[in-house]
């Protein structure tokens, strides 16, 4: 029996979603928010559209509510209290959906998008067993947490229509390069939409010794300026000319 | 060189923060704003530092500095207002 919550989502536009969670569902993050608008930036006519790791739902959510999906909102994730909760949420928004449970593109065989967001994101393993952003919810992305998500980069385009857009998040919390490279080599133009920075959340700061010889490694990217340390996501744009 | 006024720094903050003009006072500190968060705290000092043409990136107590006497007070101890 799944103990729900409910939690509010803001969005750009000083509205909020209102959504029901669950244990093992991931719970959206400042980078949700960079992709939802960094799609909302570059699509302007509707789409069908893939939300990839949908979690709550919130990103195909956001982005039905701004017009810019093609009826139904196609959305999977690998956890069965995550599809839940997406169609509770997509039914509370009368929001037209198709929700699978499955693994990375696995529901999709047969299926071609003209939009796939994908908010997985992978951080290196040692700093996921640091934080409480992966509570009860898997991340199994490896050392350098790029293993899951250079998979998504590699299979994304044989889902996209010809003009298809590939929406996806680079954290500097796992091996940018690895990642930037996977999608450079996958996708005829890879370009950045936006990028943000953040402060190193008190929970990591502790651990300052482990996460410099990750910096130094290159598994993870780190800056130090102001006295702060600080990280950043990247959403890029990726497809086929 | 014409250095900047505190005055200069308030208009900065208020633009970072997204908030009104003349909102901030000379004594406001992080807690009294709601945009003053730590994201907020981040983009008050990234604003600073175009401001200031890069010249308070090193300058570390700023990151601790969550109040307008406190931003001013390390300005000044480095020559820039």
């Amino acid at each position: 029996m799944l103990k729900f919550k409910e939690l509010n989502f803001p969005l750009s536009d000083n509205r909020e979603i209102a959504l029901t969670s669950a244990p093992g569902v991931f719970s959206p993050t400042g980078t949700t928010k960079l992709l939802i608008e960094a799609v909302k930036q570059k699509i302007v006519d509707p789409a069908s559209l893939l939300d990839l790791g949908c979690g709550t739902g919130v990103v195909g959510l956001a982005l039905h509510l701004q017009g810019i999906v093609k009826s139904p909102l196609c959305a999977s994730d690998l956890s069965e209290p995550a599809v839940i909760c997406s169609e509770i949420n997509f039914k509370r928004y009368e929001c037209p959906f198709d929700v699978r449970q499955g693994s990375l593109f696995e529901p999709w065989l047969d299926h071609k998008f003209d939009v796939i967001v994908d908010d997985i994101s992978g951080i290196s393993r040692e700093v996921a067993d640091l934080s409480s952003w992966f509570q009860g919810v898997p991340c199994e992305s490896g050392e350098d947490g790029t293993s899951l998500v250079v998979d998504i980069i590699r299979e994304a385009s044989k889902y996209l229509t010809g003009n298809g857009r590939f929406f996806f998040p680079v954290i500097s919390l796992s091996n940018v390069d690895v990642l930037l490279d996977t999608a450079k080599n996958s996708f005829d133009t890879v370009e950045m939409v936006s990028r943000q920075e953040w402060p190193l959340p008190d929970e990591l700061k502790q651990h300052m010794p482990l996460l410099e010889r990750l910096n130094d490694e290159g598994i993870i990217k780190l800056e130090k300026r102001f006295g702060l340390v600080l990280w950043y996501t990247e959403i890029y744009c990726a497809y086929n000319i | 060189m014409i250095k900047n006024t505190e005055k200069d720094v308030l208009i900065s903050i208020e633009k970072a923060l997204e908030i009104p003009s003349g909102t901030i006072q000379l004594d406001a500190d992080a807690e009294s704003i709601e945009a003053w968060d730590s994201l907020g705290h981040l983009s008050v000092l990234t604003a600073l530092d175009m401001l200031f043409e890069g010249k308070i990136a090193e300058i570390n107590e700023l990151g601790e500095a969550s109040s307008i006497p406190k931003i001013l007070e390390a300005l000044k101890k480095h020559s820039l207002i």
